[in-house]
């Protein structure tokens, strides 16, 4: 029976990394091992960082507007039976 | 050497008519697969008679009873199209076969083609039901309510290699792939302990290690032996226990490695593989872990990842090509993507979210979730689990990412559009399509390797094509020129 109060998202699991900032990560460990982090490549960083999240932004906004209403009822109704 | 490793899938698709609660499911399929604009004039049987799903490939064979539809029943449940394909009513759902295929990625371009497929019949079905109501089909594996229904690989393999082999061999590999080819899937299944979040549509329903069932108490290695070809050569491996996987570059790499690790078991090339303590276990432990870090146990006493299993595999693949320079094509792409994935799956699996159909739905699902301050028991995540399924590209979750370029493609239109009407050339899959549009009505009825004609005097001519590699466009082309009736082939074929 699903609830209809909703809980603050908490990762259950360590280490799972939306895939963003997983990238972003990955760059600033390169560049940590560089002698010089230049302030045009923290910049582009910061830029690029902020693009993935606009496109995040308006991927999860799409996601909304075709997402079927009335959520709860509809997956309350599919059921499958017989299966291989 | 081994023989050329024949493929092809079956994906059993959920159904659901919106505005009818109580709607009728079998009916509802069977609507779906005669409103598809194939040739719907075209009047033909699926040949049961050398059906033998009962025969296990351990050595024997269950007296059991397996119902044949009547005529008028077959004529309904089952399309046979012009590229090759199956498209029919299995139980409760509508199903599509792809073809045979010679390789991975015609299988994918004609399991996109199988969804175009029954996207069009759903249009088509849509215009005769009762105006407010909608047939929505989604390809997955799960209903959320402990019913899970399939999709099959099938994999031609030389008779000669033991089935036991085959098991142990395979065995482990297919426990562990579901880290690269997992679909996804919020919530547990069956009784098993609760996790938010897991890898496979598929693991929770799976119970034993070997057996003949696909319905109940699934087993990871089906034994059904019914091969659709020459009996004495060749075996054809039903692998049941694989999600349906919406992204291309995922059934590329759930298919194309199977393929690898086949070859290799076949050329004896594959030594015996870390041997699980319990498979089933391991299966399930696997899933529950999308951080892929749980270490299962061995028969040995040790412990293993599933990222170190599949290292195990890939290992021996790079030997493989080594040794094996004139292997087929596409074994290289294959084994470079597998090495790849498995290396940024070890660092973080979220680093896949363009590629892996399990990442890219935790993806969306987590900052759907963070962006919304909304939970796992949020309702709408869970709808984002069945419609990241939606087969239609407006409302399909998987589809909103494709379109914003967020998922790996390894196929261009052309490539989908055209399997919807043309056979792979290089299959006998090419010999049941050609006949099927040049000679329509006056095929009597069709099966994996025969195909009937009725020519009018006397009585109905099979003629049956138990090899797979042969009835392609090289063998038959000219035979099929000079044929202008299927009188005039059949009597082409015996003189």
């Amino acid at each position: 029976m699903l609830q209809t109060q909703t809980i603050a998202a908490r990762p259950a699991w360590a280490g799972i990394v939306t895939c963003a900032e997983g990238g972003q990560q990955q760059v600033r460990r390169t560049s940590d091992a560089q002698t010089e982090t230049t302030t045009t490549s923290a910049n582009n960083l910061s830029a690029k960082g902020e693009k993935l999240r606009d496109e995040m932004d308006a991927l999860i906004d799409e996601i909304d507007e075709v997402l079927e209403e009335n959520a709860e009822e509809f997956v309350k109704n599919y059921v499958q039976r017989g299966g291989e | 050497m081994a023989l050329p490793k024949i493929i092809g899938s079956e994906t059993e698709y959920g159904l659901v008519v919106q505005n009818d609660p109580d709607f009728d499911s079998i009916a509802t399929s069977l609507l779906l697969v005669n409103s598809y604009n194939a040739d719907q004039g075209l009047r033909l049987l699926w040949d049961y008679d050398q059906e033998d799903p009962l025969v296990d490939a351990r050595g024997f064979e269950l007296d059991d009873e397996y119902d044949v539809p009547d005529h008028q029943d077959n004529m309904a449940i089952n399309k046979i199209l012009p590229n090759g394909a199956r498209f029919y009513v299995d139980h409760a759902h509508p199903e599509f076969s792809t073809p045979e295929c010679s390789n991975v990625l015609d299988l994918l371009r004609y399991e996109k083609a199988g969804d175009r497929i029954l996207n069009l019949s759903r249009l088509g079905a849509n215009q005769l039901i009762p105006p407010g109501r909608s047939i929505v089909i989604y390809k997955n594996n799960s209903d959320q309510k402990g019913n899970s229904y399939g999709y099959h690989e099938n994999y031609l393999l030389d008779r000669r290699t033991p089935f036991q082999t085959i098991a142990e061999r395979f065995m482990p590999f297919l426990v562990s792939r579901q880290i690269f080819c997992g679909a996804g899937k919020v919530g547990v299944e069956n009784g098993t302990g609760y996790v938010p979040y897991q890898i496979s549509q598929r693991a929770d329903f799976f119970e034993t290690e070997m057996g003949l069932d696909t319905m109940v108490k699934r087993p990871i290695i089906n034994t059904r032996d019914e091969p659709h070809a020459n009996r004495d050569r060749y075996r054809r491996l039903h692998v049941i226990i694989g999600d349906a996987n919406m992204s291309e570059y995922t059934t590329y790499l759930k298919v194309g490695t199977a393929l690898v690790v086949l070859q290799m078991i076949e050329d004896a090339f594959l030594p015996d593989p870390p041997a699980l303590r319990n498979p089933v276990r391991a299966l399930r432990d696997i899933s529950h872990d999308p951080t892929c870090k749980v270490a299962v146990p061995m028969k040995n006493g040790s412990t293993m990842t599933a990222i170190e299993l599949q290292r195990w595999y890939h290992e021996m693949a790079l030997r493989y090509l080594a040794q094996h320079p004139d292997c087929h094509p596409t074994y290289p792409a294959i084994v470079q993507e597998w090495g790849t994935v498995l290396e940024r799956l070890a660092e973080d699996p979220m680093q896949l979210c363009r590629e892996i159909d399990w990442v890219m739905k935790l993806h969306i699902l987590t900052n759907y979730m963070e962006r919304r301050g909304s939970g796992w028991d949020d309702p709408r995540i869970a709808m984002m689990d069945l419609q990241y399924h939606d087969i239609r590209p407006e409302k399909g979750l998987y589809y909103v990412l494709e379109r914003s370029g967020a998922a790996r493609r390894m196929l261009v239109e052309e490539d989908i559009v055209r399997s919807m009407e043309d056979p792979p050339e290089d299959t006998r899959a090419y010999f049941r399509g050609q006949c099927l549009k040049k000679f329509k009505n006056q095929i009597f009825g069709v099966n994996w390797d025969s195909i009937s004609f009725n020519i009018g005097d006397g009585p109905i001519k099979r003629i049956m094509m138990e090899e797979p590699t042969r009835g392609t466009k090289r063998h038959v082309q000219q035979l099929l020129d000079r044929s202008d009736t299927a009188a005039a082939l059949v009597a082409n074929i015996v003189t």
